[in-house]
C-alpha cells in the first residue's frame, strides 16, 4: 500500500521533472530569443524612421513582419508627436527647449495606420518624435504551462514586451 | 520503484548541466545582442550630436564659407562626436582618448567634397623646416586634405577632369585638344532662357518672368541703452555676406552696412567695390537684388559653352586616374551627360542623366578614397582586429550623394561573442553649404501684411488654396531663430522674418509642422501636377502651368538667388 502511494507519487514527480520541467526551460529560453528579436525589430524600425524622417507601409509591413515571424501574436502601438514652434515664435524671449513654450501635436496607432494606408508614407520633420511599443497578445508556451502551476491574472500578462523611441533627427525628404 | 527514482536522478544529472549551459549561452547572445543594440543607438546619437555642432558653428558663423573656418567648425564638430561617443557609452571616466581608437573614420561629405578625419602619418614639420621621412613622423589625428567629387573624362583629344557639387554646380579643367581650359559655373538647359534684358535685368525662365526683387530682413542689434534697437532692412548679398541699406542714415557715406557681433558696421567708403555692387543696385529707397538674374544669365553662357565643348561626352568616356574604364552604380551608359537640351537631361530634376551621373561619381569616389582610407588604419591602430568598410545599403548612398552629411564608423569594441562594428551616417539641411531644392520656402501673408506664414513650395495649401498671396520666398536659413547674446545668460531672439511692429512669422500647419503631405518639386519645376493614381484613384492633370505661376516663379526665383548668393570659391573666382 506505502510502497504504490510512493511508487505513484515518484512516476508522478518523474513526468513532471523529465517533461514538464525541460520543456518550460527550453520554452522560456525560445521567450527570451523572441524578446530578443522583437526588441532588435522594434530598435531597428524606429531608428529608421529617426535617420530618414519616412515612416513608409512597406516598412511598416515589413516590421509586423519580423515580429510576427517569431510565432506569437502582436499588439503594436505607435506614438508620433509632432513638434509645433509657432507658439514660442510669438514671444521674443521664450527659450524655445523650455516645456511649455512649444507643442506637440500627438498622434496614436490607429491614425497612423488609416494615414499611412491613405498615403503610403508618413512625413516627419526634424524634432519630432516617435515611439513603438509592443507586447504579445497570445500565451506562449511557457506562460500556458506556468499557469499550469500558478496563475497570473489580469490584462497585462505579456511575456514579451519591446519599447523603443525617440526623436527624428532629419526632415523627411519629397522624394 | 527504485529504478524510477535512479531513472528521475540519472536524467536530472544530465539535463541540468545541459540546461544550464544553453540558458547561460543564450543570455551572453542577449546580452550581446542587447549591447550592440545599445551602441548602435549611442553611436547615432553622437554622430546626430556631431551634424547639429556642424550646423550650430556654420549657421553662426558668417566667415564659415571659407576653408579655414570651415576647417575649424568641423574639428570642433569631430570632438563634439568624441565627448558624446564617450559620455553616451559611460566611459566618461577613462576619458574621450579611449574610445578614439575604434573609430577608423569619420567622413564629412560637403558641397563639392568631403573631408576624412582619421589617423595619418603627419610628415609636415611643426616648425619651418625639412619634410620628415616616414620613420620620423608620427601620427596622429587629424582631417585628411579635401578631396572633390571628381570623375575623368577622355573622349578624342579631349581629357579633362569634372568637378561635381550636391547640385548643378560644376567645374571642369583640363587638355581640350592642345588648350588648357577651366570653366565653372551652373549647368542648367540654355534653352529655357529666353528675351534677355540685360539693362533692366529682366529675363524669362522655362516661361516664368524672372527681374530684380526685394529682399527683406528684420535685425535686431544690441542695446545700447534700455531698448533694443530693431528694424527691417533691404538686403542683397555680395560675395557670401549680405549687405544691408539703411534709409534711415542721414550721412551719405552711411548707408549701406553689415550685421556683425549683433550691430551696424558701416560700409567705408574704402570698400569702393562693395559700395558700387551696392549703389547700382538702389534706386530710391530701394533696394533690389539681381541675383536670380545673375544666376541664370551666367548659367546660360556657361552652358552653351560647355555643350559645345563636351555635349556628346558619355559615361563611357569616364576614366580613372590610370586611364582604365569605371563601372558606375549609376548606369546611364551612352547618354550625353552634359547636353542639357536634350529630352529628360535638366539638371534640376532629379532623374536627370546629368544627376545620375553626379550621383554615381560622387558614390565611386568617396567609396574608393574611404576604402584606402579604413584599410590604412589598420597600420595604425595597434590592434589585431581588421578595420573594413562596411557596405552601405542603396538608401544609404541616396543620403550621402544628395545631402551634407556626417558618416561616423565604430568598429572593434568586444561585446561579448564578437566584435561590435556599424556606421551611422546622419544628414543635414539647414546649413550654409548647399541650397537644396527643398530647402526654400515660400512666405504667404494676407492683404495688410500681417499673418505671415512659411511654407513649403510643394504644400498642398499653398497650391490649392488662393486665399493668402504670395509675397517672398527665402531659404531655409532665415527662418531659424538667431540670438542675440546681451550678456551671459541674458539672451535675446529673433527671425529674420519677422516684421517689425508688423507680424510674426509663423510655419504652415500642412506642410511644416505636419510635414505630412506635399506635392513632387519636380513637378513644380516643370509646371505640371498629376494626379497619383495609387493614392487618389484618379489620373491626370491637376494643376498647369498657368494655375502654378505664382508658386513657380516664387520658388524658381528664390532658388536661382539662393543658390547665386552662396559663396563657393570655385565658380565665384571664374566670374569675377
Amino acid at each position: 500500500m506505502g510502497d504504490s502511494l510512493v511508487t505513484i507519487i515518484a512516476i508522478f514527480l518523474a513526468a513532471i521533472l523529465m517533461f514538464v520541467f525541460p520543456l518550460m526551460a527550453l520554452s522560456e529560453r525560445t521567450d527570451d530569443i523572441s524578446q530578443l528579436a522583437v526588441q532588435t525589430a522594434t530598435t531597428e524600425f524606429v531608428d529608421n524612421v529617426r535617420t530618414t524622417g519616412n515612416l513608409t507601409l512597406d516598412g511598416y509591413e515589413q516590421y509586423l513582419q519580423t515580429i510576427s515571424a517569431t510565432g506569437n501574436s502582436f499588439e503594436v502601438e505607435m506614438q508620433i508627436q509632432q513638434l509645433d514652434e509657432n507658439p514660442g515664435v510669438k514671444v521674443t524671449q521664450a527659450e524655445m527647449t523650455k516645456i511649455g513654450e512649444n507643442v506637440y501635436y500627438t498622434s496614436y496607432t490607429s491614425q497612423i495606420e488609416e494615414e499611412l494606408s491613405k498615403r503610403g508614407r508618413i512625413k516627419l520633420k526634424e524634432g519630432d518624435m516617435i515611439s513603438v511599443t509592443v507586447n504579445n497578445t497570445n500565451q506562449t508556451i511557457s506562460q500556458i504551462l506556468r499557469n499550469f502551476f500558478y496563475q497570473i491574472s489580469g490584462n497585462d500578462t505579456y511575456q514579451i514586451l519591446a519599447k523603443h523611441g525617440g526623436i527624428v533627427s532629419v526632415n523627411g525628404s519629397g522624394d | 520503484m527504485i529504478k524510477a527514482q535512479h531513472l528521475a536522478i540519472i536524467f536530472i544529472i544530465i539535463i541540468l548541466p545541459i540546461s544550464l549551459v544553453l540558458s547561460n549561452y543564450i543570455q551572453s547572445q542577449i546580452d550581446t545582442i542587447t549591447l550592440q543594440t545599445q551602441y548602435n543607438s549611442r553611436l547615432y546619437e553622437s554622430t546626430y550630436d556631431a551634424v547639429q555642432a556642424f550646423q550650430i558653428n556654420t549657421v553662426n558663423n558668417r566667415y564659415s564659407s571659407i576653408s579655414d573656418s570651415k576647417i575649424r567648425d568641423i574639428e570642433a564638430s569631430v570632438n563634439t562626436f568624441y565627448n558624446s561617443l564617450s559620455n553616451n557609452i559611460n566611459a566618461s571616466e577613462i576619458g574621450t582618448e579611449a574610445l578614439r581608437p575604434f573609430v577608423p573614420a569619420l567622413v564629412y561629405t560637403l558641397y563639392d567634397g568631403y573631408y576624412i578625419y582619421s589617423k595619418y602619418n603627419n610628415v609636415y614639420p611643426e616648425n619651418n623646416g625639412d619634410v620628415k621621412d616616414d620613420s620620423e613622423a608620427e601620427d596622429e589625428y587629424g582631417l585628411k586634405p579635401y578631396i572633390y567629387y571628381s570623375g575623368r573624362y577622355r573622349k578624342g583629344n579631349n581629357d579633362f577632369v569634372v568637378n561635381y557639387t550636391l547640385d548643378n554646380a560644376i567645374t571642369i579643367y583640363g587638355r581640350f585638344g592642345t588648350e588648357y581650359r577651366t570653366l565653372s559655373g551652373y549647368l542648367i538647359n540654355p534653352e529655357q532662357v529666353e528675351n534677355i534684358d540685360y539693362a533692366k535685368r529682366t529675363l524669362t525662365y522655362n516661361g516664368i518672368e524672372i527681374k530684380p526683387e526685394i529682399l527683406t530682413e528684420y535685425l535686431l542689434f544690441t542695446p545700447r541703452d534700455e531698448d533694443a534697437e530693431s528694424g527691417n532692412y533691404q538686403y542683397i548679398v555680395y560675395d557670401g555676406k549680405k549687405v544691408y541699406y539703411d534709409p534711415e542714415s542721414t550721412n551719405e557715406d552711411e548707408k549701406y552696412f553689415w550685421y556683425d557681433n549683433y550691430s551696424k558696421t558701416y560700409i567705408s567708403i574704402y570698400n569702393t567695390e562693395v559700395l558700387e555692387y551696392a549703389r547700382a543696385r538702389t534706386s530710391g529707397d530701394r533696394f533690389y537684388s539681381t541675383s536670380a538674374f545673375d544666376y541664370f544669365y551666367e548659367a546660360e553662357r556657361f552652358s552653351r559653352e560647355v555643350i559645345d565643348l563636351i555635349g556628346t561626352v558619355t559615361q563611357d568616356d569616364a576614366v580613372d586616374a590610370e586611364g582604365n574604364k569605371i563601372e558606375f552604380a549609376y548606369n546611364t551608359g551612352n547618354e550625353p551627360i552634359f547636353n542639357t537640351t536634350v529630352n529628360n537631361n535638366d539638371p534640376l530634376i532629379s532623374g536627370s542623366t546629368f544627376n545620375e551621373n553626379r550621383m554615381g561619381v560622387i558614390r565611386n569616389s568617396i567609396e574608393t578614397n574611404l576604402v584606402a582610407a579604413i584599410a590604412n588604419y589598420n597600420s595604425y591602430s595597434g590592434f589585431t582586429y581588421e578595420f573594413a568598410l562596411p557596405v552601405f545599403t542603396e538608401s544609404d548612398w541616396g543620403k550621402i550623394v544628395n545631402n551634407i552629411s556626417v558618416i561616423s564608423f565604430l568598429q572593434g569594441i568586444p561585446i561579448g561573442y564578437k566584435y561590435y562594428n556599424n556606421y551611422c551616417i546622419v544628414t543635414n539641411d539647414k546649413n550654409e553649404e548647399v541650397v537644396k531644392k527643398d530647402s526654400i520656402y515660400i512666405v504667404t501673408a494676407n492683404e495688410d501684411g500681417t499673418n505671415r506664414e512659411y511654407h513649403l513650395p510643394g504644400c498642398t495649401k499653398l497650391v490649392d488654396s488662393e486665399q493668402d498671396r504670395i509675397v517672398e520666398a527665402y531659404s531655409n536659413l532665415s527662418f531659424v531663430r538667431q540670438t542675440v547674446r546681451i550678456s551671459e545668460g541674458n539672451y535675446l531672439y529673433f527671425y529674420p522674418q519677422m516684421r517689425k511692429d508688423l507680424s510674426y512669422i509663423t510655419g504652415c500647419y500642412e506642410c511644416i509642422v505636419n510635414a505630412s503631405d506635399t506635392y513632387n518639386l519636380d513637378d513644380i519645376i516643370n509646371g505640371r501636377i498629376y494626379h497619383n493614381e495609387e493614392v487618389t484613384g484618379q489620373s491626370g492633370l491637376i494643376y498647369n502651368e498657368d494655375q502654378l505661376e505664382q508658386v513657380r516663379t516664387a520658388y524658381i526665383t528664390a532658388l536661382a538667388r539662393e543658390r547665386y548668393d552662396l559663396y563657393q570659391t570655385n565658380i565665384d573666382s571664374m566670374s569675377n
